[in-house]
């Protein structure tokens, strides 16, 4: 077999689940995500929307000197051997206990699970949690999570190492949260197309795709796989045909979810994954080209000691998202979580997590040219390191959709990738 | 049930007594034994209503809520919609169909495997008790081994360029540029595989208390080996296949991880379960969700029920 077992991410996943200790505090805010948070669910008051306004729980971090920090997968420097070095290098210099759990997978059945503690404004078992752009988006609407405390993270302030381009100023990222308020950027997430580059020219002839339109060339059938994530999927066809993101309208949608079903029907794309897609990556070639996540196939040939896979910025435009830092109201640990992200801050510590193989975009300023220093092709990397012009002609941000929007969306979405519609 | 055991011992030995006086202190036995029998009913029952009955009125309720006014994304207001339940029905009619489909094509298959080594194991190596105890470790050994390794095993031992796949290839089941991952061929194998103990051990537990005796006589009286299976064997064997099949097909007809696309499946394998997790998960649909769930605990029932009233439920297990 052409690779180890081992790298499989799902199985990453399913091992730390069967290896992870049971506490009470694993039992209430994570096993419970099958069956407890399904009756919870049921039980809360219906509506969704919150009427009460919540306050911040009284903070303990100075009695208390821990902090639980639920996270996505491949975002933290010895994942693999749990090694961790960069959160106990941190535990070491400010003796706080980091908790750090690779708990979420998607934003929106990550929201599902501590939804209720959301809404009562409890404790969700995470004292920090890092989500994409619009599910922060929704937080920060809802009065889910705390305004930050900017003494304890001096080094997120604009004036020190947060990169102007994530300020949230109005046109920067960030901007459903203006003057960084309530949230942080974790790090910066490229969508493009990705491709396995010795497969790709065997079956296509080709070097490499330029376009969305060579996905659906007839030679790739079967070997295309794309993300669950629907604002980067869609987004990135949406644009190939020529449709800006920013303002797309119903119809806009619909006709490219037409466009998506037509490939999947018609088993062009093979499959619709989450952060698994990155296996079938493979030099088997159970995936050859799609729309990928360009972090991970970095990543991925850091890991694997090649250059095989290769990531393609399109001229018609890339989707850019952000996962980012929030404190939940019900957090009694806050000033903690924000020492953790004070520390991640600093461009050293951002540096050190580029080299060890996290390739997404770091939002702190000085990072890139630590990283250059030392790994030059890393630090010059456009799609690690954008430049003024990358962001501004080739990196888009999907709109923000009403709650309206976001329902009726998010389930024609559902339905063509999982066969229903 | 317990209620049935305890009167019906106290009725028994009422009967046996003759007096009047006997029969009086029967009677106060038999309310005696009732309110013991109460007594200790209470804990049970407590646990069913805590753990069973108050999350499925829940469930049920939560089926019949309909979206608020905002329409926006998992908000929805108590209601006695039950258009819920049609609209579900027609919605994932292909996938309730499928559910079922894969369920009995994994419960056949489950069985057609599990009897031989069952058989294997109850009556063939019975004669040396450690073998079969070892066979029987065999059989359970690799289910020590998480639910959901296992899967992402098969997906990486079937997945293009393994040997596997390979010989899957060459002996024509799978074409030379094909693959066998998402598939719904895929889905089916991995519940069957998955599913096989719930198959055997309740095979295995009937098949070991068959009389050999009885096989023997079979044959002195010139029934052929197939006669002998089919009218002796098989018959005493039904209970095991009846609760065997059971505790297969109603998972099966529920599993959500065999079929996922991070799995074993795609988007053409979807089940019901995967439905209902898409749901409740990621569109935050709960009355579907939850209406699905019903549908899919009451379709069980009805199933059941009708091939449990057919097979008999004596000696179910």
């Amino acid at each position: 077999m052409s690779k180890s077992f081992s790298e499989d991410p799902m199985f990453q996943q399913a091992l730390a689940f069967a290896k992870s200790p049971v506490t009470r505090r694993t039992v209430l805010a994570g096993a419970g995500a099958t069956s407890i948070a399904a009756f919870l669910a049921a039980c809360a008051k219906p509506g969704g929307s919150n009427t009460k306004t919540l306050t911040p729980a009284t903070d303990v971090s100075a009695t208390e000197k821990v902090v639980t920090w639920d996270n996505w997968p491949y975002y933290i420097d010895g994942e693999s051997d749990q090694s961790f070095p960069t959160i106990k290098a941190f535990e070491a210099q400010t003796g706080i206990k980091v908790t750090y759990n690779i708990n979420v997978d998607d934003n929106n059945s990550y929201f599902a699970r501590v939804k209720n503690q959301l809404m009562a404004g409890k404790d969700t078992g995470a004292d920090t949690m890092c989500l994409t752009d619009w599910m922060i988006a929704r937080l920060i609407d809802n009065g889910y999570v705390q305004a930050l405390d900017y003494t304890n993270i001096p080094n997120a302030l604009p004036t020190a190492n947060l990169d102007p381009a994530f300020d949230g100023a109005a046109g920067h990222f960030g901007d459903f949260d203006p003057g960084r308020k309530f949230s942080l950027p974790w790090k910066g997430i490229i969508a493009a197309i990705g491709y396995h580059k010795v497969n790709y020219k065997k079956l296509t002839g080709k070097d490499a795709p330029t376009s969305v339109a060579d996905l659906w060339a007839p030679e790739l059938k079967g070997k295309v796989e794309v993300l669950s994530e629907m604002r980067d999927t869609l987004g990135i066809m949406m644009m190939a045909d020529g449709i800006d993101i920013a303002k797309f309208t119903s119809d806009d949608f619909y006709n490219t979810l037409d466009k998506l079903k037509a490939q999947v029907v018609g088993k062009q794309i093979r499959n619709v994954k989450g952060n698994s897609y990155i296996d079938d990556f493979n030099d088997a070639g159970d995936a050859v080209a799609g729309i990928i996540w360009a972090g991970d196939l970095i990543g991925k040939n850091i890991e694997v000691g090649n250059d095989n896979l290769g990531v393609v910025l399109l001229d018609s435009g890339s989707t850019f998202a952000c996962d980012n830092f929030v404190i939940p109201m019900g957090s009694p640990h806050a000033a903690n979580a924000e020492k953790i992200m004070n520390y991640y801050f600093e461009p050293a510590v951002a540096a050190k997590l580029a080299l060890a193989g996290v390739n997404y975009v770091p939002p702190v300023k000085g990072t890139k040219e630590l990283v250059i220093s030392q790994n030059p092709s890393l630090g010059n990397n456009e799609l690690m390191f954008p430049s003024a012009d990358t962001y501004k002609n080739k990196l888009h941000n999907f709109r923000p959709l009403t709650p309206k929007e976001d329902n009726e969306f998010s389930t024609a979405w559902s339905d063509v990738i999982s066969g229903v519609a | 049930m317990a209620i049935a055991g305890f009167s019906g011992g106290t009725a028994k030995g009422s009967s046996k007594r003759n007096s009047k006086g006997a029969s009086k202190s029967a009677l106060k036995g038999d309310r005696k034994g009732a309110i013991v029998a109460g007594i200790l009913l209470i804990p049970g029952l407590l646990y069913l209503a805590l753990f069973f009955l108050t999350p499925l009125v829940q469930l049920v309720v939560t089926a019949l809520e309909s979206p608020d006014a905002s329409g926006a994304i998992g908000a929805y207001v108590y209601d006695f919609n039950v258009q819920n339940f049609a609209d579900v029905a027609v919605k994932y009619s292909l996938q309730i169909f499928r559910s079922f489909g894969y369920a009995f094509l994994a419960t056949i298959f489950a069985l057609l495997i599990s009897y031989p080594l069952a058989y294997f194991v109850g009556v063939k190596v019975r004669r040396w008790p450690l073998l079969q105890r070892m066979t029987l470790v065999l059989v359970i050994a690799p289910f020590f081994i998480s639910f959901l390794l296992r899967t992402v095993a098969w997906k990486q031992l079937l997945s293009v360029g393994s040997p596997l796949l390979g010989v899957l290839q060459n002996i024509g089941l799978v074409p030379h540029d094909g693959y066998f991952i998402g598939t719904p061929a895929a889905v089916v194998f991995g519940l069957t595989y998955n599913f096989i103990p719930f198959m055997t051990l309740p095979l295995f537990t009937t098949l070991e208390r068959l009389d050999g005796r009885l096989i023997e006589a079979g044959a002195d009286l010139y029934a052929n080996p197939f006669k002998v299976f089919t009218k002796i064997t098989l018959p005493l064997s039904m209970p095991g296949v009846v609760s065997g099949t059971l505790l297969t097909f109603i998972p099966i007809a529920g599993d959500y991880v065999n079929a996922s696309r991070d799995f074993l499946g795609s988007s053409d394998t979807s089940m019901i379960g995967n439905m209902v997790d898409q749901d409740f998960l990621s569109n935050q649909n709960y009355p579907y969700a939850s209406a699905l769930s019903v549908l899919l605990m009451a379709t069980i029932l009805i199933l059941v029920s009708i091939y449990v009233r057919r097979a008999g439920t004596e000696e179910l297990l």
